[in-house]
């Protein structure tokens, strides 16, 4: 690892560094465009529609200016003014003002509502709030009555974008009674719910009992079957629906050894799919779980893209909750055994469905779908004609329910004595706590508690039992300003450091979007917290903890908008080898990726262009790259020019600015401007007419945005963005490499022309290298746009004008270190706006 | 067996047939206003959702009583009389191009407030439940569907479509099944234990007070006013709790049909917000509702491939238009089901709760990125008379969407001068 290279020298250059706030004034040549185009009709001598340009100000000093010079934009990109009758500004002229006011107006509002980096005082938004029951009591929770958060700039963090309605707190009221009587169910003394789910599953078991059970029944409906025939009759006359096929696969299924000891998949549909249920009834205590599983190959061929796959979903659902891969590369003589662990939430379903995952290439054409079967599956029409690799699965074992990460107020708090017997006083001591740890640490005041007890005694006086009563007086602190809030009080004016307890939670929350552990708590206790050194220890410990996932998967999902991915289709059969497994894959490449440079302290440009990939098997089956070892994602080396190292290579970026049936060259140049380039083109105007792409057939679909650049109010952007897009083009929707591309109606080929400029409209390139070349040279940028989202995600408000010196200082200074990620964090949690409140 | 028609499945509510009238005046009677001079209350729902339409299938070509109805209105013929379509009316303070719902009800300019990168203001049903809502268990009910995945489903900022005096979001109920629980909740409980719950709910409220007291003296000015957010909703929770004081000797209302079961599909959570929005004003539980309904999951349960995003940037002929169109269908068969119910249902003087009833569906949206020209229709009658069963187009481009808020609020009774941009009533609708 390379060393850490920040210093507190950095925390005393932050503070001095607050910019003031200058207004922006109009450049000369927007004001000559005006002069030329507008004045004659908008000025001193004419004033049409009571309107006279020339006395707008060009300093933009406040918002009712910056609306005015807004209203003359729209009326130019609605091409309302000038009039058609009246001389027309050159189409150059006309786009470069187009940009430039643009741009300018921007520059302008940001600059205007900057609020002076203050953290807004923030609630623990929904993802935060279940992990938060977690930690606390070691219960997986349903958030989904909470109302949704709301976001800014893209992330759920700020609290500027958390409003609080009175839904809201009859929500935590009511949420937070349902949390208290789970966690504390064990003091009932009532037996746990549902079964026990321990013990293995000989899977094969009903399987074949089953089978056996109606071979003798098959044989009878298809005599029956075929005296309808011979009758003139329709073969299903007598509902009949057992197929002459079906019998003998039947049989052959039985007669094979292998399926004395285990079950063999899919076997063209027989079993097709093993269905395991979390427990009798599918009922089992909420809770953390392992599944193992042993299979192996059935054949002495071996293969290296066969998977187990596990879907977790209810019967017929089209949306599985979880779905899972294992490589099958063991055999029935030495099969491999794998595991993974689940929640039990409440909310998930409990049934599991074991298959073998089916690539598109095993597959013939379906089986007389229409047709009925006696295995009423609809995979015996699909996988009839499999003629794939058999999995062989010997059992599932299911193990748990296990504690959740040691909670901090779990209900052995109290089985020192029957929680019947508990005095009052002891209680009270109870409540205490509990209130304790739900503040983060804070010590509720005697009057709050006093509150608590009142309503105790209330609900003791109405008859209600002590469990109850406790129940009653403990939802409360669950809903209360002091659980909800990070806060951090004011201390006379200005700005102060945060007290440790305060930076633990900021630090916790951040990286692990959850509440500070013991190690965290204890060392604020100690005051050793804001130690600069023992920050950069704990940040380095902090994402080795699995928890960081947490972190990992929030800030990419909402920086890169992955949940684009959920709309990203092929038709069925255009790309055979993109299914569902590889999508779901791709995005854990994303979350991998950054985790491996988090870890590593690796240099953030390496998502501008790496040398590597962080695969699995899936992926690099995927990519036609040689595949790591096991399931998890690790790093692989790729050869000399290759297109795939970096964000720009991954399938999930470049499938998810797509419908997966086509490309978009303006989606995936918008995403190079916005997160690589760190020049986010404006929102498309209003009410301006779209372009047309689908309406133009056999065009290709750079002939097709080439209008474009007919009119200045397109092109004033789109010169910038489309380039990027077509540079890529060599991506097929899903991330493939490609030589060809459809038109847009899909009736012709065009080979793929990548050339173009980068948006400075000076470096040329002729293909996506020598485009990634560029944005490589011009990492900064992108680095400067990373730090920028990590400091809205991590301080929890917008990063604006006033902020700018210091991202270029900390990004100067990662950048003398090499560019390591875990040094960027690090050195946003050692800024002054993280540190201070 | 999975139906392919998603509304016959087993969250479909039986049981609010057209025969409902009797114990629903028995119902309505509880409102304290209405008993009296058995005048029936107004109501106003306002339905909106994120995308634009289909436009070519949504606007008449003709205007007056005798346009032919637009595909997308087929299923709304047998209301026909009742409703009217309203062209060209425009938010002109709306500016972005994926806001379908974040100011259609407020008429704000959102970045106009110095200092503040977006600032809404209150909403017009938020304004009309200052009057409708004092005699009410609820002042107003804002629902709102799932969060959608899709660019927010083209819905913009917000949780609802309504917004609270001081410009926040009002979180939405999101979930048909809350709702339920919330309007008839736990049925049928004692006197003496509704006394001691509304108490407890005071000493509940007293004590999250007392820890949010604790931490005022200590913020800053841009932290107080997230916690005066806090206390805020508090009060809001108070004033709920008076009125269930002076409600004590009445029982909650029985909910006219069992809780449904099961996760139900878009159309059906829909239907069932429909099936609720009803079942409240039949109770009288409210008189103002806000529903900022979903769409995403429409389009597979209609057979479509595609995003809610994708069927705003289309043209007539295309496949994204088809899906358009199929849900714009889909969503006008839904609201011609609410007016069914809503017809079916008599108030106290004899008159249907529909005529006492106005209500406003439409979006901020038209296609592409135009966010002038909106579509809207308005149903009903607010309980007096309207110029109903007529296309009505307005001067492209010049029209306030606020003169129809300004109208629809004094059709029931808010005296107001003014609605935002509003330059007077809307002629022809309303005289």
């Amino acid at each position: 690892m390379r060393p850490l290279a920040l210093s507190a020298a950095l925390l005393a250059l932050a503070v001095s560094l607050v910019a003031k706030q200058e207004p922006v004034t109009l450049p000369e040549p927007i004001r000559q465009f005006f002069q030329d185009n507008c004045v004659r009709c908008h000025g001193p001598k004419k004033q049409k529609g009571k309107i006279r340009i020339d006395q707008i100000p060009t300093l933009i000093a406040d918002e009712a200016i910056a609306q005015q010079w807004q209203d003359i934009l729209d009326v130019l990109n609605l091409s309302e003014m000038p009039p058609e009758e009246e001389p027309q500004p050159t189409k150059k002229a006309l786009q470069d003002t187009l940009e430039s006011l643009t741009a300018i107006l921007r520059d302008a509002r940001e600059r205007l509502t900057d609020t002076g980096g203050e953290v807004v005082i923030r609630r623990i938004n929904n993802r935060e709030y279940k992990n938060t029951i977690r930690d606390l009591f070691g219960i997986e929770i349903d958030t989904s009555l909470l109302p949704p958060d709301g976001a800014l700039e893209g992330f759920d963090t700020p609290g500027q974008a958390h409003s609080l309605s009175s839904l809201h707190i009859e929500r935590y009221l009511s949420v937070g009674r349902n949390i208290l009587e789970e966690a504390y169910f064990p003091l009932t003394g009532k037996k746990v719910r549902g079964g026990s789910p321990n013990g293995r599953r000989e899977v094969e078991e009903r399987i074949n009992s089953d089978m056996k059970k109606s071979l003798p029944k098959m044989h009878i409906q298809l005599e029956q079957g075929r005296q309808s025939v011979a009758e003139g009759k329709h073969y299903r006359a007598l509902g009949v629906k057992t197929k002459e096929t079906e019998i003998p696969i039947a049989e052959e299924y039985l007669t094979r050894p292998e399926t004395g000891t285990g079950v063999l998949l899919p076997f063209r549909g027989a079993p097709g799919e093993i269905s395991v249920r979390l427990a009798p009834w599918g009922l089992a205590p909420n809770g953390r779980y392992r599944m193992n599983l042993r299979f192996g190959l059935a054949g002495k061929e071996k293969h290296d893209d066969v998977f187990l796959q596990v879907v977790r979903g209810e019967p017929g659902s089209m949306s599985p909750d979880e779905v899972r891969y294992f490589h099958v590369d063991g055999t029935i003589g030495e099969p491999t055994e794998a595991s993974f662990e689940f929640v039990a939430d409440g909310t998930m379903s409990n049934h599991f469905y074991i298959r073998r995952r089916s690539l598109e290439d095993y597959k013939k054409e379906p089986f007389e779908k229409s047709e009925g079967y006696h295995w009423s599956y609809y995979r015996v029409a699909w996988e009839y004609q499999d003629e794939g690799p058999q999995v062989w699965v010997d059992w599932v074992q299911i193990e748990g329910p296990f504690p959740n990460t040691a909670p901090l107020a779990p209900a052995q708090l109290f089985q020192a004595k029957p929680f019947a017997e508990l005095t009052r006083e002891e209680l009270q001591k109870k409540v205490t706590e509990i209130a304790r740890l739900a503040f983060r640490q804070r010590e509720p005041s005697p009057g709050y508690i006093e509150k608590l007890m009142a309503i105790y005694d209330d609900a003791k006086e109405h008859g209600a039992s002590q469990l109850e009563a406790f129940y009653d007086a403990t939802t409360p602190i669950l809903a209360s300003p002091q659980f909800l809030f990070l806060h951090e009080p004011r201390q006379g004016e200005g700005r102060r450091p945060l007290e440790g307890m305060e930076l633990a939670s900021r630090l916790a929350y951040f990286l692990w979007s959850a509440p500070p552990d013991d190690e965290l708590y204890q060392l604020a206790k100690e005051g050793k917290l804001a130690d600069p050194n023992t920050l950069h220890k704990q940040v380095a410990r902090m994402v080795q903890s699995d928890k960081s996932k947490k972190f990992v998967e929030a800030f990419l999902s909402q920086w890169l908008e992955l949940d684009r991915l959920d709309n990203v289709q092929p038709a069925k059969g255009a790309r055979p080898t993109y299914d569902d497994a590889v999508r779901r894959a791709s995005r854990e490449e994303v979350y991998a990726t950054f985790h491996h440079l988090l870890r590593h302290n690796g240099p953030a440009t390496a998502m501008v262009d790496a040398d590597y990939v962080v695969v699995n098997r899936i992926m690099a089956n995927f990519y036609g790259i040689p595949a790591p070892q096991g399931d998890n994602f690790q790093k692989v080396g790729l050869p000399k020019n290759s297109a795939r190292g970096g964000l720009l290579g991954q399938s999930a970026i470049l499938a998810l600015t797509g419908t997966g049936e086509r490309t978009s060259p303006v989606e995936r140049g918008a995403f190079v401007l916005r997160k690589i380039l760190n020049r986010p083109p404006p929102p498309a105007p209003a009410n301006v007419p779209m372009l047309d792409e689908e309406s133009v057939g056999t065009m290709s679909i750079r002939d097709t945005l080439a209008q474009h650049m007919g009119s200045a109010q397109c092109s004033s952007c789109h010169r910038r963005i489309d380039p990027l897009g077509f540079a890529m083009e060599n991506f097929d929707p899903v991330g493939l490499w490609r030589t060809e591309v459809p038109s847009t109606n899909g009736k012709a080929q065009f080979p793929v022309e990548t050339e173009g400029l980068m948006p400075d409209g000076k470096r040329k390139f002729t293909n996506f290298q020598e485009m990634k070349a560029h944005l490589v040279s011009d990492k900064e940028a992108f680095v400067t746009g990373l730090a920028k989202a990590l400091m809205v995600y991590g301080y929890g408000r917008s990063v604006g004008f006033s902020d700018r010196p210091l991202i270029e200082k900390l990004v100067a200074q990662n950048q003398a270190a090499g560019y390591g990620l875990q040094d960027l964090l690090t050195g946003i949690i050692l800024s002054e706006p993280f540190q201070t409140k | 067996m999975i139906s392919t028609d998603p509304l016959t499945r087993r969250t479909t509510l039986r049981g609010l047939g057209a025969t409902l009238c009797l114990p629903m005046l028995e119902c309505i009677g509880t409102a304290k206003t209405a008993a009296a001079d058995a005048t029936p209350p107004k109501r106003l729902l306002f339905l909106s959702y994120g995308w634009g339409v289909a436009k070519d299938d949504w606007f008449p070509k003709e205007t007056g009583p005798d346009y032919e109805l637009p595909a997308s209105f087929q299923y709304m013929e047998r209301h026909r009389k009742d409703f009217s379509i309203l062209s060209n009316l425009s938010n002109k303070n709306a500016t972005q191009a994926h806001w379908g719902t974040t100011t259609w009800l407020t008429s704000a300019d959102v970045t106009a407030t110095p200092g503040k990168k977006f600032q809404n203001t209150i909403s017009v049903d938020q304004l009309a439940a200052r009057v409708l809502g004092k005699d009410t268990r609820f002042t107003s009910l804002p629902l709102a569907g799932p969060k959608e995945s899709n660019n927010d489903g083209g819905f913009g900022p917000g949780l609802s479509l309504s917004w609270s005096d001081s410009g926040n979001p009002i979180a939405g109920e999101t979930n048909p099944l809350g709702l339920f629980d919330r309007l008839f909740g736990a049925g049928e409980v004692p006197l003496e234990e509704r006394r001691y719950q509304l108490s407890k709910q005071r000493s509940v409220l007293d004590a999250i007070l007392h820890d949010a007291k604790s931490l005022q003296p200590k913020l800053s000015s841009t932290d107080r006013d997230k916690v005066e957010e806090y206390f805020q909703s508090v009060r809001e929770i108070e004033v709920r709790l008076d009125k269930a004081d002076e409600w004590l000797d009445k029982p909650k209302p029985k909910a006219p049909f069992p809780r449904p079961e099961g996760k139900p599909s878009t159309a059906e959570s829909i239907k069932l917000t429909y099936d609720l929005m009803v079942a409240a004003i039949q109770t009288d539980m409210t008189r103002v509702i806000t529903y900022r309904q979903p769409t995403e999951g429409l389009f597979p349960e209609l057979g479509f491939k595609i995003d809610g995003h994708k069927t705003t940037h289309t043209r007539k002929g295309q496949e994204p238009y088809n899906a358009a169109l199929a849900r714009d269908q889909k969503q006008l068969e839904l609201v011609a089901y609410l007016i069914d119910k809503l017809k079916a249902l008599k108030d106290v003087d004899g008159t249907s709760v529909f005529h006492n009833t106005l209500i406003a569906y439409g979006g901020g949206i038209t296609i592409n990125h135009d966010v002038r020209d909106t579509p809207t229709m308005v149903a009903g009658y607010g309980g007096g008379s309207l110029n109903q069963g007529q296309h009505y187009r307005y001067e492209s481009n010049q029209t306030p969407l606020a003169n129809l808020w300004y109208s629809m609020l004094r059709q029931v009774g808010y005296e107001a001068d003014r609605f935002m941009d509003s330059d007077g009533k809307l002629s022809g609708l309303f005289g």
